[in-house]
């Protein structure tokens, strides 16, 4: 059993646990396990610095202000029809096992070969790309991200309301 | 790495932002894993062949879909302080 099918299967099994909607915790339980096992396919192909940069913005800046959010507006004990979970569980399992059937069979779709044993860590050759060719959508990048910063205070209204809610 | 499989991902996480969930987080976090899929593309794909200007490229989508979280979680915080929940079914114009 090569390690890159398991990885695979992972991946597709975490985006169908993200899919089924059981309450939003179990969603972004899988979307964690989908971003780690992606780190981990990143890391295999040679990217480690992107690997890095998805697991500390990713994981580390987005989930929390997610999960943050998540406390506001969900309630504490979420109702699970184990029925309901059970069936669409097992319509999801078989549906990623179907889908990597036709990945992995012997005339289905190819795709690009994995890197072999070069050393190359290509996330540092990208970083001269990132400042060297490419600076001024760092600097647009920038400019979006100082905008957002503006945009979540207009569309809240937050600058006249003040507190989140009024008890 | 096998783009066939970020590829199938993007279209399980594209049929969770087709079905009418109940919640409008879990919306926004099938829109944060098609934004995930789609980065792993882009960073198996560039990784693969040896054209340098192409690995920046999953870096600066990740900027923009963290601008597009930031989004995504305001107009969920803007929907509790008008609905008091982000449940879908409150979305409605009927008054009656």
């Amino acid at each position: 059993m090569k390690i890159s099918m398991v990885l695979e299967v992972l991946f597709l099994t975490g985006m169908v646990i993200l899919v089924v909607d059981v309450s939003p915790y179990f969603g972004a339980i899988g979307l964690i396990v989908t971003s780690l096992v992606g780190c981990f396919m990143i890391m295999m192909v040679g990217n480690s610095f992107l690997s890095l940069s998805l697991l500390l913005i990713y994981l580390g800046g987005m989930m929390v202000v997610f999960s943050y959010c998540t406390a506001l507006v969900l309630d504490m004990y979420p109702s699970i029809i184990v029925k309901e979970l059970l069936m669409k569980l097992v319509l999801g399992i078989l549906m990623v096992l179907g889908l990597e059937m036709i990945i992995f069979s012997e005339d289905g779709i190819h795709g690009f070969k994995t890197l072999g044993e070069e050393m190359v860590d290509f996330g540092f050759v990208g970083a001269g790309a990132l400042y060297g060719n490419s600076w001024l959508l760092v600097i647009f990048g920038a400019i979006g991200l100082f905008l957002m910063l503006l945009v979540v205070l207009e569309i809240t209204r937050s600058v006249e309301r003040g507190a989140y809610r009024v008890i | 790495m096998n783009p066939t499989t970020f590829i199938f991902s993007f279209t399980i996480a594209m049929a969770g932002l087709a079905i009418y969930q109940t919640h409008l987080l879990s919306l926004f976090l099938c829109l944060e894993g098609m934004a995930l899929s789609v980065f792993c593309l882009m960073a198996s794909s560039s990784s693969s062949s040896f054209v340098i200007s192409t690995i920046p490229m999953p870096l600066i989508m990740l900027t923009f879909s963290v601008c597009e979280a930031g989004l995504s979680l305001v107009l969920m915080v803007s929907m509790a302080r008008t609905h008091h929940n982000d449940l879908m079914s409150s979305l409605t114009l009927l008054k009656c």
